[in-house]
């Protein structure tokens, strides 16, 4: 435990790039998005195929609504590949709960209980929510297990002594039985991911680590949530309406299904006029003509990975020297993802490379610029040049002019992009 | 570049294992047009398959030859041939379980009390994050956890108490997790038991969930957790394949280096008892 830290290496100080790398300075996140929406837009002009452009992000969180705001603004259509996994999160879990529930005619115990168990939250909540585990654990202790009715089940509950409040207006709303129409989709399902939004969310940011990790998920989870209930609703009542679905919270349990599946933003049919935006993780083994990356601002690429383990046995496993050599080396420790990441975002592009950063974050405070462009060779796109790109012309500046090969047709595809 | 090799010409790993750092064209060279399954790969992100495939389509290459999967997918595959349990509980069910467990009185929260402060079930993911830290670091084996004490021995104060409360309370976790869950309680564990699964059946774990694969490839990582290590240490040193570590640019070469020292431990897939 002798070295310092700078003793470990993972790769070669200079970097050969195998095409060019054009920078784009800004100066907020917003004017980033922006610029790299106007280049993209721009390369549509020159003719390049949508398919060869790419916007990668090192964390799309934050880039997502400022890109799609940007993407507007230029006519461009994105899709967004995101890493989230929906099936995983506790909203869905508790939304495909509910279809479940539904759907039985006589739910057990277990079944009445788990929405309750996922964290199910009424609309306007005022007592304390979601259930404490205590109160919980004590309702499943004294209910009986066996099947019944959701009627049967309300009034067992209610006719109780013992069952907290909060247990009873849950059995209230469950027995009101939702018929499966789309409008229930929208009011009983939309609802219920409205009020984890308001009282969940919330509640897991107070009692959330610093690095604010399970809140993210949530509120991520929730904006994906709400954007899979509203597809559910949409293609429920087109299916129901050709008449090639029967009406039934299990026919909608399955479109949750198949839909939370699907990467989110993804489209459904093969549709070329839509410009990939990827996380950086999810580059490696692409290749793609023009790739426009985003976000090269020291803290956010290369990010500070968190840790429990303590920085100096973080510094011990990595170097390895006895005893620590048998120990499997996490390269995140010291940014070694977010250089693969890097490597491989340079690597994917095979005509060239567009870099953008800003300088200022919304508070107004310095951004510097990622130390991961230290060692290569950049071409820095002008502030003019920048201007002009954002201006109503949307010229391309003419470093990145140069990059494009000579046979590439000047004249504009005829067909627009939205 | 140096693109592929055996590991850090050690003895240590088996002659079967070969790193390539930045390159897949190798292993989109074994597309050929066959009935059966000759090439495993393995990769934990789902996109990366994706990936992999649009490469293969994209230069008219087949896809048949190939299996495309995760790590746990294959562990539970392993696990299902040999007709053992295969489900894991995953992170929902996890955190749900660690909460329960954190909220009660016992060897655990009495560590994590003294690491975290407050009321150890707050801090579910500090928890969950330490058990897979550490997983990643040791896979378990202890062997590694002894190396992992002796590292933490040799710090400083305070650093080594607070790091050997850390390591008491995750190892005590784990073993509830293991008493508390009927499934394996995490992905790594039903891992480690497909691991100790295909040494305990001579291979043939392997040779049956796989029977015609020639080679397994791991792509896509920058770290690659002794979990895996593991998985593959079992079977290379069991079964006639071959495995294929696809490293990343930026640590390949230094993950390359660290690995002959990683990769051999007695009994791969064997949980320390403490």
């Amino acid at each position: 435990m002798t070295d310092a830290p700078s003793a470990i290496r993972f790769d070669a100080p200079n970097l050969e790039t195998d095409v060019p790398v054009a920078e784009i300075e800004t100066t907020t996140r917003y004017q980033e998005a922006r610029a790299a929406m106007a280049v993209v837009a721009a390369l549509r002009d020159r003719g390049v195929p949508v398919r060869d452009i790419a916007v990668v992000a090192r964390d799309l969180d934050s880039y997502e609504e400022p890109l799609t705001r940007a993407a507007i603004r230029y006519g461009v259509t994105p899709v967004f590949w995101t890493q989230i996994d929906l099936v995983e999160t506790g909203l869905y879990r508790l939304i495909t709960s509910l279809c479940e529930l539904f759907a039985a005619d006589e739910p057990d115990r277990e079944l009445f209980l788990r929405p309750l168990e996922l964290e199910w939250t009424p609309q306007e909540a005022t007592d304390e929510w979601p259930l404490p585990a205590d109160v919980l654990a004590e309702t499943v202790h004294r209910l009986p297990q066996e099947s019944r009715p959701t009627h049967a089940w309300n009034s067992l509950i209610d006719e109780a002594g013992w069952t907290d409040r909060r247990v009873v207006e849950y059995a209230e709303w469950v027995a009101r039985d939702p018929e499966p129409t789309p409008a229930a989709v929208a009011d009983v399902l939309g609802g219920v991911v409205e009020s984890y939004r308001e009282t969940v969310v919330p509640e897991r940011q107070a009692t959330d680590s610093p690095a604010l990790l399970e809140t993210e998920t949530a509120a991520r989870a929730t904006v994906r949530m709400e954007t899979l209930v509203k597809q559910v609703e949409s293609k429920y009542s087109q299916r129901l309406a050709n008449e090639w679905t029967d009406e039934s919270w299990t026919a909608i349990h399955g479109m949750c299904e198949s839909l939370a599946r699907q990467r989110p933003g993804r489209r459904e049919h093969a549709n070329a006029r839509a410009v990939d935006i990827l996380e950086s993780n999810d580059i490696w083994a692409r290749e793609i003509p023009y790739v426009v990356a985003v976000g090269l601002v020291d803290g956010e690429w290369p990010t500070r990975a968190s840790s429990t383990v303590p920085p100096e046995l973080q510094h011990a496993i990595l170097a390895g020297d006895s005893p620590a050599e048998r120990l499997a080396p996490r390269t995140a420790w010291l940014g070694g993802r977010d250089l693969d990441q890097f490597r491989d975002t340079l690597t994917a592009a095979t005509t060239a490379l567009i870099i953008t950063r800003h300088v200022r974050d919304v508070d107004g405070s310095q951004q510097t610029r990622s130390p991961l462009l230290d060692h290569i060779d950049i071409e820095p796109i002008s502030r003019d040049a920048r201007q002009r790109l954002l201006s109503a012309d949307r010229a391309l500046p003419s470093e990145i002019e140069s990059m494009l090969p000579e046979e590439t047709p000047a004249t504009p595809e005829v067909t627009p992009d939205a | 570049m140096r693109v592929s090799s055996k590991v850090a010409d050690s003895d240590a790993v088996p002659a079967s294992v070969t790193v390539h750092v930045g390159d897949v064209e190798t292993l989109l060279g074994w597309a050929e047009h066959a009935s059966r399954i000759s090439t495993v790969v393995i990769a934990p992100v789902e996109l990366h398959r994706r990936n992999l495939k649009l490469r293969l389509t994209d230069a008219n290459l087949p896809l048949d030859t190939f299996a495309f999967t995760g790590p746990t997918a294959v562990a539970s595959h392993i696990l299902d041939t040999a007709g053992e349990p295969s489900k894991a509980l995953d992170r929902v069910d996890r955190l749900a379980l660690l909460g329960d467990i954190l909220s009660g009185e016992n060897e655990a929260t009495d560590y994590f009390r003294m690491v975290f402060g407050g009321e150890p079930a707050q801090s579910g993911n500090a928890v969950e994050q330490a058990r897979r830290e550490l997983e990643v670091a040791t896979n378990y084996h202890p062997d590694r956890v002894r190396a992992f004490r002796q590292v933490i021995e040799s710090a400083q104060s305070p650093i080594d108490v607070d790091a050997s409360d850390l390591l008491d309370g995750t190892l005590a976790v784990e073993r509830v997790l293991r008493r508390r869950s009927e499934k394996s309680p995490s992905d790594g564990a039903l891992i480690r038991r497909a691991t100790r699964t295909v040494i305990d059946t001579g291979g043939s774990a392997w040779d049956e969930a796989y029977p015609s694969a020639e080679r397994m490839a791991l792509v896509g990582l920058s770290t690659v957790p002794a979990t895996l290590v593991d998985l593959f240490s079992a079977i290379t040193s069991r079964c006639d394949v071959e495995a294929h570590l696809f490293l990343r640019r930026g640590t390949g070469p230094f993950l390359e280096q660290r690995l002959a020292d990683v990769w051999p431990v007695p009994n791969p897939g064997q949980v320390v008892v403490t």
